[in-house]
């Protein structure tokens, strides 16, 4: 669903994208390995378009939004805005061209001052901004509170005052205020009941079409993310593994990996026949990294071949992008993960 | 002789609160019905009553909570009849075990797993006429070989380590064994897996499954996952606002749910949904509660006698386990409440 029509160039594109953490030397500790934690991440969103970023805890989904954002620093690769080049940059100038980009954190909470009242919290987005006029400062809170759906006197309450569900209104009123193009919305419905989850996803796609806005949208949620995106990419310890059209993605899984996620997702529609044997073991850390394919070790299509060198993101339908050396074996292979 | 009795059933449970505000009504007329060997997912959203309801049936109620009426049967014997050093004695930790929602947050960072595991030995377990080192030794293989059970790698090794040393996985791993460790027949589980991800998800409910069958344990398992309780649990018992509104067959109320409220969590359910709706309105506050059905001020189906009417469960679908408190199926309850 939602599928829009690409323009030509992406509005944002990301090239053999790699971000290394850590690795610093310290006056007193010893200096400790970086770790990669994303690894030649190649990622493009169209204008309009809603990608979803879907992976395990740690598996660096969150540092790509922050990179993507301009807080962390790439390590090698390129980001791209509007075709011009907005990487290569530290945190205060690659904030500075990329201001079209902005982020919604996860935990809506702990991102406002619980001693400013709302309406204060809003209004430093736009005295950083430069509106001088308290006057215009008020009438743009109060607008954009009401496109999040919150009555104005919002404004007079403090962050322990809200539900859940306002805050995360919240927190896309403060980023409407600043005239966003792109949000990255990391997690934006963790932690939300179900019925509050369903409001909150109606308003992010009201406001994608009121806006203009192209997300990212982070999240482990498989219901959520094939009701709501566009195309998903999965990773894996760094890594996107599978990239392709959501319809397209849980029709045809193709990555292992993928597909033993789609299978240990709970549904309602209740326990799938055949799906395999759990996936054994835990996500390794990227601390850890097995060599080759990082997720060889817990495959059960994984031969000798595999462990020796990292398999590249490719083409394996039209669309459909997979990073597996055994991807002829899986396209033949039934999808028994899957119903 | 009559069959065995429920491995747990509760009927008409009220709590209060004392609160700066005035009591907080936070459980009213909650109704269940767990049967031995099976599992029951208890079902609803944050603030509906779901921990409240565990810490009753356990006796770990917060200060200034107070049970209004009703009885918590387990295995025929009214809980809220015994004194604390009764249910310290015999039922926690022993014959009811508990698996707590945050595998992070249940362990103590400073003591080695197997020292808090030995804890809840000496404390709980029977000591079959053994002391000193032998009685350590005996527990000591009874722990080790429950690690080895719930799949901890190293089960030996593991009694040596610290909470740091394992994934969230392994410690809920490590929590399940604690709660298993003086064989309760009843185990009851506060979203075990909420904080995991779903792979690691899917590899403890596995578990969790297989040990119910193979140690006919009966399982309450409390959560606001509606795909979960598909998976895991043959009945279903939905809680609103501290009322039971729906209970029956796992399959069954997912596939034709009867009760408004059950009706709308599930449209909500992105499987589901057409449109991201929601439900509009909020839960009502414990403090001041609508009278009659808490749903009512939400609810499509609404009319004015909703507001009169005394919670009851009446029988709402095909067979008489499956119930709901809505006047869409009458008025008063022929048949009572699960626990009658």
């Amino acid at each position: 669903m939602n599928a829009m029509t690409h323009s030509p160039a992406p509005l944002v594109e990301v090239r053999n994208l790699t971000v290394l953490l850590g690795g610093k030397r310290h006056l007193i500790r010893p200096a400790m390995p970086a770790v990669r934690a994303v690894s030649d991440v190649s990622l493009t969103l169209g204008e309009g378009e809603i990608v979803g970023l879907v992976g395990e805890s740690g598996c660096g989904k969150t540092t790509l939004g922050r990179t993507i954002l301009g807080l962390q620093r790439e390590s090698a690769g390129e980001i791209r805005l509007e075709g011009k080049v907005v990487s290569a940059l530290a945190p205060t100038g690659a904030r500075a061209v990329r201001r079209a980009i902005h982020y919604v954190h996860q935990d809506a909470a702990a991102a406002l001052d619980p001693w400013w009242s709302v309406g204060r919290t809003l209004e430093e987005g736009l005295v950083l901004d430069g509106v001088r006029a308290a006057a215009e400062r008020r009438d743009r809170v109060a607008s954009v509170l009401r496109a999040v759906g919150l009555d104005e006197a919002a404004a007079r309450r403090y962050p322990h005052e809200l539900s859940g569900g306002q805050l995360r209104r919240i927190a896309l009123a403060r980023i409407l205020l600043v005239n966003p193009r792109v949000v990255i919305l990391d997690e934006p419905t963790s932690g939300l009941d179900m019925s509050v989850q369903a409001t909150v996803l109606n308003l992010l796609l009201d406001l994608r079409s009121r806006f203009g806005l192209t997300y990212l949208f982070i999240s482990h949620d498989l219901s959520v993310v094939e009701r709501f995106c566009d195309r998903v990419a999965i990773m894996y310890l760094g890594r996107i593994v599978e990239l392709a059209p959501t319809a397209e993605l849980f029709a045809r899984p193709l990555h292992p990996y993928t597909r033993a996620l789609l299978a240990a997702a709970p549904r309602l529609a209740g326990r799938r026949r055949e799906r395999g044997p759990p996936l054994p073991g835990d996500p390794p850390s990227a601390t850890r990294r097995p060599p080759g394919c990082a997720f060889a070790p817990r495959c059960r299509y994984a031969e000798p071949a595999c462990r020796a060198d990292e398999p590249a993101l490719r083409p394996a339908a039209p669309g459909h992008d997979a990073a597996c050396r055994r991807i002829d074996t899986m396209i033949g292979a039934e999808p028994e993960a899957v119903a | 002789m009559s069959e065995a009795p429920d491995a747990l059933r509760i009927a008409d449970l009220r709590l209060t609160i004392r609160s700066d505000e005035g009591p907080a009504r936070v459980l009213d007329h909650v109704a269940l019905r767990l049967r031995r060997g099976h599992v029951l997912g208890v079902v609803g959203e944050s603030g509906c009553g779901k921990s409240t309801l565990v810490r009753a049936i356990l006796g770990i109620m917060p200060a200034g909570a107070r049970i209004e009426a009703g009885e918590i049967l387990f295995e025929g014997t009214n809980l809220l009849a015994l004194d604390d050093a009764a249910l310290d004695r015999d039922i926690r930790g022993r014959r009811i075990g508990f698996i707590p929602q945050d595998p992070y947050l249940a362990l103590n960072p400073v003591f080695t797993v197997g020292a808090q595991l030995m804890e809840i030995m000496r404390r709980h377990a029977p000591r079959g006429g053994l002391s000193g080192t032998a009685l350590r030794h005996a527990f000591r293989e009874r722990l080790v070989s429950l690690l080895r059970r719930v799949q901890l790698p190293d089960p030996g090794a593991a009694l040596e380590r610290y909470p740091h040393q394992f994934s969230g996985g392994q410690r809920q791993r490590l929590l399940i064994a604690a709660a298993l460790a003086c064989a309760p027949s009843l185990v009851i589980a506060d979203e075990p897996t909420t904080a995991l991800d779903v792979t690691t998800q899917r590899q403890i409910l596995d578990l969790l499954r297989e040990l119910v069958a193979e140690l006919e344990l009966s399982l309450l398992f409390v959560t606001h996952d509606l795909g979960v309780v598909a998976e895991l649990c043959d009945e279903i018992t939905v809680i609103y606002a501290g009322q039971t509104v729906e209970s029956g067959p796992t399959a069954r109320v997912l596939a034709g749910p009867r009760h408004p409220y059950t009706r709308a969590l599930l449209a909500c359910h992105p499987e589901r949904a057409r449109a991201f709706a929601g439900i509009p309105g909020s839960v009502p506050s414990p403090l001041a509660p609508p009278p009659g059905c808490r749903f009512a001020p939400r609810c499509a189906e609404a009319r004015p006698a909703c507001a009169a009417r005394r919670p009851a469960l009446v029988p709402a679908g095909s067979g008489k386990d499956w119930l709901a408190d809505c006047i869409l199926y009458g008025q008063e309850a022929p048949l009572g409440t699960p626990g009658r």
